[in-house]
């Protein structure tokens, strides 16, 4: 079963007076429990998708089918909504809130999803102890490295059991040996079933994943799966 | 859940920038503390008034003779003693009635002259002006009655004649070329504006009329109304005996009128209101100026705080979820320096009320009221900076540089 189905999807800014197409029809799927990166250059549209996919943006045309839910003609709260249940995101520059502890800063989505105290408390733990910080959950973002802030985000994209986890340049502002670890534990989350989808312009990042869709002047230049060992 | 959340982001983004928080509120404190400060200041002020209204337990009526004006031909009738003693014969009017007979003699003791102003009273007089007696005794009606030659002085009379009143108690002395001999002295009771009750004289009122100024005429009728009648009630009670006395027809004007003396602490109390609301209106306009301060900082903070917005909504916040929170930053500013404002207003209410030595009273409506009005600056200023970061696009907030 397909957890996302993109269709015929274009999108057009207005751009001064001039229209810029930033899709021009794309269309794929992705199964449950893929690791999928997208890949292009700057300007080639990999944003644009990502936004649409991450229900942060609304196509301009085509359908966009989540959990077989349609979200392309969703807007406003009714998107927030689905981000809050569906998606998880991973930043390259972290975001998370400076004033805030690590568990604050998890437990974030639960209290946009109205989950009540004690729940948020317990699921928040829960998330941080996956990603191995059980012991950092009092730390702010300060007092803590840029690969334990990433993991940190991590648990915060994991806290409400999204459908997909969506990572834009997660190993971005990492070393190579922390950028190393973050993703070793995307892989043993992509072990554990769960779907994601890695935004990148690297390619040993990308090589990481089971498949590569090229993103090129808005559309789709290629797709490849990797060959299962 | 979600308000809660809101309030503690609010907190944490005022502390994280608490110095302009702070001068950001600034109008909003003073806006407050002049309110506090006014209706505290006012309210002691109009209960100082009120008090000394209260403490004469009656209002004062003065008559006095009509000077004729011009519109009409109004023979200037003097008011008599007789006009007194009908105010006191008649059955509705149970009151005390006081007619004084004033005039300006000279005062001779021993080697001292002094020219002093000489008022012809009856015995209830005392107790009308609301003096008392320091030293020996007020004449009786008796004394009035036997025309008697006896005086009782004002505190500082005994000074002028360079010996002391008390001295003077018992001494015959010389007024207007009547001897008269001092029984009494009154307590000090300071200067009244238009005349010094310390420095003035006090004789029998038919002493006054028959051996100091030889005239039956009296120069004003004082009458003391209990608060149980209004003003209007006991004017009109005076006027029916004074129209019969001086046989004035249906449709003539009166002869003589009438003084409400508690018209002018009325004046003052109006006065003090209209100060008052001046104050309020400055502090008005001051509040209005605070808030378009914290409109202008909640902007500022809008855009600092874009990606964080834009974040927040990824992670699903509402549009409502985010204006709440803005809304509710404004407003706890807002409140904060309503709170300061409070607090600035008593003390600068407290040190008034020290100095003027004025009971301290801040109702607490005023404080509510005031911390309620702040926030309601904070709410209605700070929907629009809210409005702008709830319609943030996420996709765009996240990104912003």
């Amino acid at each position: 079963m397909n957890v996302i189905d993109v269709k015929n999807i274009t999108k057009h800014y207005l751009l001064g007076t001039q229209t810029v197409e930033a899709l021009r029809g794309v269309s794929f799927g992705i199964e449950q429990g893929e690791f999928l990166a997208i890949m292009g250059p700057s300007g080639s549209g990999k944003s644009t998708l990502m936004n649409i996919i991450g229900c942060l943006d609304s196509p301009t045309d085509g359908t966009y089918h989540l959990n077989n839910q349609e979200v392309s003609t969703l807007e406003g709260d009714e998107l927030a909504g689905i981000r809050n249940k569906e998606i998880g995101f991973v930043f390259q520059n972290f975001h998370l809130l400076a004033r805030n502890s690590a568990l604050d800063n998890v437990m974030l989505p639960l209290k946009y999803a109205g989950v009540d105290k004690a729940d948020q408390l317990k699921r928040g733990k829960d998330a941080l102890s996956q990603v191995g910080l059980d012991s950092r959950m009092d730390h702010q973002p300060s007092e803590l490295s840029g690969g334990q802030q990433q993991r940190v985000a991590i648990a915060r994209a994991l806290v409400n059991n999204p459908s997909i986890l969506f990572a834009d340049e997660p190993t971005g502002n990492l070393d190579s040996q922390t950028g190393h670890d973050v993703m070793q534990l995307f892989h043993n989350l992509h072990q554990q079933g769960q779907t994601i989808i890695l935004i990148t312009h690297e390619n040993e990042v990308a090589a990481e994943a089971q498949r590569t869709i090229f993103i090129k002047d808005g559309l789709i230049e290629s797709d490849i799966r990797k060959e299962k060992l | 859940m979600v308000l809660q959340e809101s309030i503690s982001t609010a907190v944490d983004s005022i502390r994280a920038n608490l110095l302009r928080s702070l001068l950001t509120t600034i109008a909003i404190v003073i806006g407050t503390a002049s309110v506090i400060a006014m209706v505290g200041i006012g309210s002691s002020a109009q209960r100082a008034i009120d008090d000394s209204i209260t403490n004469l337990s009656a209002r004062t009526l003065s008559v006095y003779p009509s000077r004729g004006r011009g519109s009409q031909k109004v023979s200037a009738a003097p008011l008599s003693i007789s006009d007194a003693d009908a105010l006191i014969k008649d059955k509705e009017i149970n009151w005390r009635v006081s007619p004084e007979i004033r005039g300006s003699k000279s005062l001779k003791y021993k080697n001292e002259s002094i020219s002093i102003s000489v008022i012809g009273a009856r015995e209830s007089y005392l107790g009308i002006q609301g003096y008392e007696i320091d030293q020996g005794a007020f004449f009786t009606e008796r004394d009035d009655l036997a025309r008697k030659r006896v005086a009782i002085i004002g505190s500082s009379v005994g000074t002028e004649l360079k010996t002391s009143s008390k001295a003077l108690v018992g001494q015959d002395i010389d007024l207007g070329g009547v001897t008269f001999k001092i029984i009494g002295v009154t307590k000090s009771e300071g200067s009244s504006g238009w005349s010094n009750p310390d420095e003035q004289i006090y004789i029998p009122l038919l002493t006054a009329s028959d051996r100091v100024f030889g005239r039956d005429r009296v120069d004003s009728i004082r009458v003391e109304v209990p608060n149980t009648y209004t003003p209007e009630e006991a004017m009109i009670s005076i006027e029916r005996v004074l129209r019969r006395e001086h046989d004035i027809g249906p449709g003539e004007e009166n002869n003589f009128r009438i003084n409400d003396w508690s018209q002018f602490t009325d004046l003052q109390k109006q006065a003090t209101a209209i100060f008052s609301a001046l104050l309020i209106g400055i502090a008005g306009i001051s509040l209005m100026v605070g808030g378009i301060g914290v409109m202008n900082i909640m902007l500022v903070s809008v855009t600092e705080r874009t990606r964080e917005i834009g974040l927040r909504k990824a992670l699903g916040a509402t549009q409502q979820a985010i204006l709440l929170q803005f809304i509710i930053e404004a407003v706890t500013l807002c409140i904060i320096g309503g709170i300061i404002g409070v607090i600035f207003g008593s003390s600068l209410y407290f040190l008034v009320t020290v100095f003027q030595d004025w009971v301290f009273t801040i109702p607490f409506s005023a404080i509510l009221g005031s911390v309620m009005f702040s926030a309601c600056v904070g709410l209605f200023f700070g929907i629009w900076p809210a409005k702008k970061a709830a319609q943030l696009e996420p996709a765009v907030a996240l990104r912003y540089e």
